[in-house]
């Protein structure tokens, strides 16, 4: 189960993710928009998946062109979800409808004999001659679709008859013309009557083709959400999840965030890659303001719902063991909702996930909780908290600039974040041309590997500095100094050191 | 042409000649308004099509509902549509069951009406059919690529009407017909001067190339934005103050775009954009009266090109034509069309006809186009 309001979905790039795993066809995209959610009791399932993903992989990368082939059978499917219901319930169907089975039937023919697709996909798609003969009675093999006239040798006579009429129609006198327009539409109407004798007939005879037809279907679905899996983790160089026990540390590594690398990369710049290993009970993610801390969870929590949802992630080495429920919260609550305050709605959050945690063995991730509470009662609760998921079974991740002391299943992680020798030889390199240009050379400063730190490490300090080299107002500098208790001579003494 | 006689009824081979049938890929049949007369002009176009030696296929689809036994706004009985064994069609499924033909299903196209999904069929016997094409010209276009899978050289007819809500032809057919019918107006002088004001509209010239590629590059990059704006380039702007340059299309245009879903009840937002130095502002629907009245409050709004995507977008009157004159604002189209006829119907609303002779004359007397009336179609 997902926990994860639409917003904070948003921010999390699933929905983009989603949109990016390209499906054909509506069977696939319905697939892809039930979000199935494997839960530790759905492993089986989850590993038939992502076997069928890495043959899949296996097979676009040696046969592209059948890739592309497929991809246009699967385009040319329809929704005949109203059409099967029709069948089910046998109403007699339009000519329209049985047109659609009939096209569907050629394409799961088409399906069918591309043999070494399916069984990489491990999909069955069948084909059904029997029910194809059904609506070609005359083995015309064409596209179309009419009310044939094998159907029925009174149709067959009252269209002849109809036809010599308006043959009549076409030489006849003025006066003549009335009486065989009545003739004409007499014909005409007991031809509907047979026409729906013979819908009626032909429903009934493809009834008995309903669940094979439900299973192709379903197969086509199946299919094209796989491929269209396999495609994504393709482009992502990504690698076949390990799932993992019960107890067991999730590990990424190389993970990246898919939307934001592709957005870095529209305006040449790079993502830097991490890795990540979260042992259960609670893991603290600290680092400098810039350092990518938002970015680091979203990029490891979009990674863990992705496989639960059976897709790959973004990254090289994936195992994790599989959640209950996944919950994400950032710091944007919707403050709208039950008319709650934003530190209400938070608690809420807090209180229900904690109400989870206990039953469950969840992954819970904050993107750096209580920020809008007084720092005291924040590092308060925000050390509370770190000391109640490492007690559960689950995995509990916070980014947070609190100092959370160190306890039993507590562990800590940073950003590394920028070397003070760097950022002085920045203030040395003299004033950014512009703010874009001062932010890309602190990017380009700051190292986002994450590593491990005991629980006494301090908390990043850069903040000043780096509003220092945005160019923050001199007076208001002096008076942080002031603040901080840091003497005029002495912080000049400092900057005339780095110059 | 001796066969434009006005006291002699003209054969199928009139048709052929006069429309170029033989080689045409594409014709719209646009009428002045309801009940102008479109379904017999079409009736005959087919009868013209079946007689001519070259067998050609058609292939018929409507602007919305047409064909239909009955007016649905009047309650009048309706000429229907009669296509032959072979023609395609393009209609909503919800006509089908209204044709009383067999008709071979061959796509569904996607695109949805209020009368169901666009079905492309072919005739598998004779029979009067019910046209509900598409209600928008790009849907239009969608059905005439199917179409043309189907029947590469077919003729492509639309059954238009002159509709602020839709284009009836224009940018998306080779010719066009225009059928006046005594029904349009209350008296055959207003008809004549409305339908040479529609003749007008129908026979704009287009814009030059390079502001059409201007305005289609814009286009392409913003196919929501309906308002395209060209203006000199800065560094042409010197050496225009210096040297007037004769032509526009010898300038070098820069354009800028609006973001707006509609033309209609944007004229002040359009105004509000508008620079001394537009030389010409394409806009992409109907041009009315209303719109233009923001426009020419703004004195920014002369010497320069009004551009639609095709004739039928305007829907302008005659005050709104002088003051266009009046501020040296042309008229121009990105998709010129050639109309090779005009059809007059002499039905009256109630059921009784003006004279024959009189609405043929009416309408000769100001225009230069063929005119012709038909009579009705016996299907």
């Amino acid at each position: 189960m997902l926990i994860i309001s639409r917003h904070d979905e948003e921010r999390l790039g699933l929905p983009q993710v989603l949109d990016a795993c390209r499906c054909y066809s509506p069977q696939g995209r319905r697939l892809k928009a039930k979000r199935t959610f494997y839960a530790p009791s759905d492993r089986a399932s989850l590993t038939k998946e992502f076997d069928a993903i890495k043959s899949l992989i296996a097979f676009l990368n040696e046969h592209p062109t059948d890739v592309r082939r497929a991809a246009v059978t699967l385009g040319r499917f329809r929704d005949l979800l109203g059409t099967l219901s029709g069948l089910e319930k046998r109403r007699p169907l339009e000519v329209t409808e049985l047109f659609e089975v009939k096209q569907a039937l050629q394409l799961f023919r088409e399906l069918s004999a591309m043999e070494p697709l399916l069984r990489a996909a491990s999909v069955d798609v069948t084909a059904m001659p029997e029910a194809e003969v059904l609506l070609d009675p005359g083995d015309r093999k064409t596209i179309g679709f009419y009310l044939y006239d094998e159907y029925s040798p009174r149709l067959a006579e009252l269209r002849q008859q109809r036809s010599s009429i308006e043959r009549q129609m076409e030489l006849c006198e003025s006066s003549q013309r009335e009486s065989l327009l009545a003739e004409r539409a007499s014909l005409v109407a007991e031809e509907e009557r047979e026409e729906a004798v013979v819908r009626t007939r032909l429903t009934g005879a493809l009834a008995i083709y309903l669940e094979a037809l439900k299973e192709n279907f379903s197969a086509v679905g199946v299919l094209d959400f796989r491929l269209a899996r396999a495609v994504l983790a393709d482009q992502w160089g990504a690698g076949k999840p390990s799932l993992l026990g019960d107890g067991d540390h999730a590990t990424l590594e190389n993970m990246s965030h898919p939307v934001i690398e592709e957005d870095l990369r529209k305006r040449d710049a790079i993502f830097v890659r991490q890795s990540v290993s979260l042992p259960p009970g609670t893991t603290v993610l600290s680092g400098p303001n810039m350092g990518g801390k938002s970015v680091a969870l979203k990029s490891m929590t979009l990674a863990l719902v992705l496989i639960q949802l059976g897709f790959y992630p973004s990254a090289t080495v994936s195992a994790t063991p599989l959640y209950d429920f996944i919950s994400y919260s950032s710091d944007h609550l919707d403050t709208t909702k039950r008319g709650l305050s934003t530190f209400g709605n938070e608690i809420v959050r807090i209180r229900d996930d904690a109400a989870r945690a206990r039953k469950g063995r969840g992954l819970v991730v904050m993107d750096e909780p209580c920020r809008g509470t007084n720092p005291e009662e924040a590092t308060a609760l925000v050390g509370a908290l770190a000391r109640f998921y490492g007690k559960q079974r689950g995995s509990f991740v916070i980014s947070t600039h609190y100092r959370v002391p160190d306890g039993d299943g507590i562990a800590h992680v940073r950003i590394r974040g920028i070397q003070s020798e760097a950022l002085d030889a920045m203030s040395s390199d003299g004033v950014p041309e512009s703010d874009r240009d001062a932010i890309r050379r602190i990017e380009a400063l700051m190292d986002y590997r994450i590593e491990r730190v005991e629980g006494g490490a301090p908390v990043p300090t850069d903040a000043i500095r780096i509003a220092e080299l945005l160019g923050l107002d001199e007076d208001i500098l002096a008076f942080i100094d002031d603040v901080n208790g840091k003497s005029g001579a002495a912080k000049e003494e400092e900057r005339t050191s780095q110059k | 042409m001796n066969l434009l006689k006005s006291d002699l009824r003209h054969s199928p081979e009139f048709l052929v000649d006069a429309l170029g049938l033989d080689s045409l890929r594409s014709l719209a049949i646009i009428g002045m308004g309801k009940n102008a007369g479109k379904t017999t002009v079409l009736n005959h176009l087919l009868n013209a099509i079946r007689q001519m030696k070259s067998k050609r296929v058609v292939a018929v689809t409507s602007i919305g509902l047409d064909g239909e036994d009955e007016d649905i706004v009047t309650g009048g009985v309706k000429p229907r549509i009669y296509l032959t064994e072979g023609a395609l069609l393009a209609t909503s499924c919800g006509s089908l069951n209204k044709c009383d033909a067999v008709i071979e299903i061959l796509a569904l196209t996607g695109i949805h009406t209020a009368t169901g999904e666009i079905a492309i069929g072919r005739m598998r016997t004779n029979g009067y059919v019910e046209l509900a094409g598409p209600s928008i010209a790009r849907d239009v276009a969608t059905c005439e690529r199917y179409c043309r899978e189907m029947e590469e050289n077919c003729l492509f007819i639309v059954d238009g009407a002159l509709s602020r809500k839709s284009s009836a032809g224009g940018g998306l057919t080779e010719s066009a017909i225009l059928v006046a019918g005594a029904v349009n107006a209350p008296s055959l002088e207003a008809l004549a001067a409305e339908t040479a004001k529609q003749v007008l509209f129908l026979t704009l010239p287009s814009v030059g190339e390079q502001e059409k590629d201007k305005f289609r590059e814009s286009m392409e990059e913003y196919p929501t934005h309906r308002a395209i704006f060209l203006s000199v380039a800065d560094d042409e702007r010197q050496a225009l103050s210096a040297e007037r340059v004769s032509s526009p299309s010898e300038r070098t245009a820069r354009s800028r775009s609006l973001p707006l879903g509609s033309v209609i009840g944007e004229g002040k937002t359009i105004a509000l954009e508008l620079r001394r130095d537009d030389t010409a502002l394409l806009l992409r629907g109907a041009i009315t009266d209303n719109v233009l009245e923001y426009l020419l409050s703004d004195s920014d709004f002369a010497d320069m090109t009004l551009v639609a995507e095709d004739g039928t977008r305007f829907f302008l009157s005659d005050k709104a034509l002088r003051q266009l004159r009046q501020r040296s604002v042309d008229l121009a189209v990105l998709s010129e069309l050639s109309l090779p006829l005009i059809c007059v119907n002499p039905m009256r609303r109630d059921g009784s006809t003006v004279k024959r002779v009189d609405i043929l004359e009416a309408i000769k007397s100001v225009v230069d186009i063929p005119v012709c009336e038909l009579g009705p179609a016996l299907v």
